[in-house]
C-alpha cells in the first residue's frame, strides 16, 4: 500500500485529493462539475487534475468489484490503486487510445488480482514479505467463480422484477447502474429528484431484484 | 463498529458508496478482520455487480404476438368460404338463365315431375 502512494507521481490518492476547498473557493460560484468525456479526454492529454477526478468517481466501483471477487477489503482497495497507476503509466506511454471507465480500470483491477493469485500460488517463495496472500482470499468457496455466476435465467427474471418498477424507479436504476459511471448525485440532477430520493428509490428497487437474482443461494 | 458484525443495511449503503464517512473506517477495519462480514460484503458487492448487468439487458417491450399457426388458419377458412361462394354462384346461374329463356320446358318438366312424384306417394298412401 505504501509502495503504490509512494509511486504516485500525482496526488490521485494523497490528503490533497480529499482536501475540502479553501474558505476563499468556497466564496466563488461554484462550477459546473465537468462531464465524464471531457475528463477522460483531458487524462488522456495527461492532465493530472482529470486523472484525479476520474479516480474519485469511480475507485469505489472499482473496490466493489474486487469485493465481489472475494478480495478483502484492504487488500482491494490496494489492488484498485495499483490498477490506476498502471492505467496513468499506460497513458504516458502513449498506450493507451481511448479511456472507458469504469470498465477499463475495473477489468485492469480484475487482471491484477488474478495476476496476484497465480504469482503467490506458483512460486510461493518469491513473494515479497510483506505481500499478504490473495489466493487465499480468491481460493475461499464462497467466492469462487462457478458461485458467484448468475444464470440467465435469473437475471432474466430480474429483468422481468426491474419491468414492473415505476417507469420513474427504472431510469434511476438504469442511469446508477447503466454502465455510464454516473454517481449518485449525477443521476439525481438527471432526473431531478434529491440524492437521498434517488438513495431510497435504488433501494428499493435493490430490494425487489434481490430475491430474484439471489434465488436458491439464498441459505 | 469493529465490536459488531456489519448490518445489512450498513452493507448495503457502503456497497452503494452512501456510508457515513465517520463510519467508513470502522466498518472496514471490521471486515478486514471478521470473516462472516467479509463473505457477506463479499455477496452484497456480488448483488451491486449483478446490478449492473441487469441494468444492461434491455427491458421486454411488449412486442404484438403472431401465432403463424391460427393466422394459417384463418387464411386457409377465408379461402374456402370464398370458394364456397363461388360455387353458390356458379350454381344458382344456370337456374336463373332457365327460368328466364328458353329454359321453361325444363321447368315445366322439373314440376311434373314432382306432380308424378306427389301422385305416387298418395298412391301408396290408398294402398295400390
Amino acid at each position: 500500500m505504501k509502495a503504490f502512494s509512494d509511486a504516485l507521481p500525482s496526488p490521485f490518492f494523497g490528503p490533497a485529493a480529499i482536501q475540502p476547498p479553501s474558505p476563499a473557493v468556497r466564496l466563488q460560484r461554484p462550477a459546473p462539475p465537468p462531464d465524464e468525456a471531457s475528463l477522460c479526454a483531458s487524462a488522456l492529454a495527461g492532465d493530472t487534475a482529470a486523472w484525479s477526478s476520474l479516480v474519485q468517481r469511480h475507485n469505489h466501483r472499482v473496490v466493489v468489484s474486487l469485493l465481489a471477487r472475494g478480495v478483502r477489503i484492504h487488500r482491494a482497495k490496494d489492488i484498485a490503486q495499483e490498477a490506476w497507476m498502471r492505467l496513468v503509466e499506460q497513458q504516458r506511454q502513449g498506450r493507451l487510445d481511448r479511456l472507458q471507465l469504469p470498465g477499463l480500470a475495473v477489468a485492469q483491477a480484475g487482471f491484477l488480482a488474478l495476476e496476484a493469485m497465480r504469482r503467490d500460488a506458483n512460486v510461493r517463495r518469491h513473494d515479497p514479505i510483506d505481500e499478504p496472500a490473495v489466493s487465499s482470499c480468491l481460493r475461499d468457496p464462497h467466492c469462487d467463480a462457478e458461485s458467484t455466476m448468475l444464470t440467465q435465467e435469473r437475471v432474466s427474471c430480474a429483468v422481468e422484477v426491474l419491468s414492473g418498477c415505476s417507469p420513474s424507479a427504472k431510469k434511476v436504476f438504469r442511469l446508477a447502474y447503466g454502465g455510464d459511471g454516473l454517481s449518485h448525485a449525477e443521476v439525481a440532477q438527471r432526473v431531478g429528484l434529491s440524492l437521498q430520493r434517488v438513495r431510497q428509490i435504488l433501494c428499493e428497487v435493490r430490494a425487489k431484484l434481490r430475491t430474484a437474482l439471489e434465488g436458491e443461494d439464498e441459505r | 463498529m469493529s465490536g459488531h458484525h456489519a448490518t445489512a443495511a450498513e452493507l448495503e449503503a457502503y456497497v452503494l458508496g452512501a456510508l457515513d464517512e465517520g463510519r467508513v473506517d470502522g466498518f472496514e477495519a471490521h471486515c478486514a478482520e471478521c470473516d462472516e462480514c467479509a463473505r457477506a460484503l463479499a455477496g452484497e458487492a456480488r448483488l451491486e455487480v449483478a446490478f449492473e448487468t441487469v441494468a444492461r439487458r434491455p427491458s421486454r417491450v411488449p412486442v404484438p404476438v403472431t401465432r403463424p399457426l391460427r393466422a394459417a388458419a384463418y387464411g386457409a377458412a377465408g379461402l374456402v368460404a370464398m370458394a364456397a361462394a363461388v360455387l353458390l354462384w356458379f350454381g344458382h346461374s344456370p337456374a336463373t338463365a332457365a327460368t328466364t329463356g328458353d329454359g321453361t320446358a325444363a321447368a315445366a318438366h322439373h314440376t311434373m315431375d314432382d306432380g308424378a312424384i306427389l301422385d305416387a306417394r298418395n298412391d301408396a298412401l290408398d294402398g295400390g
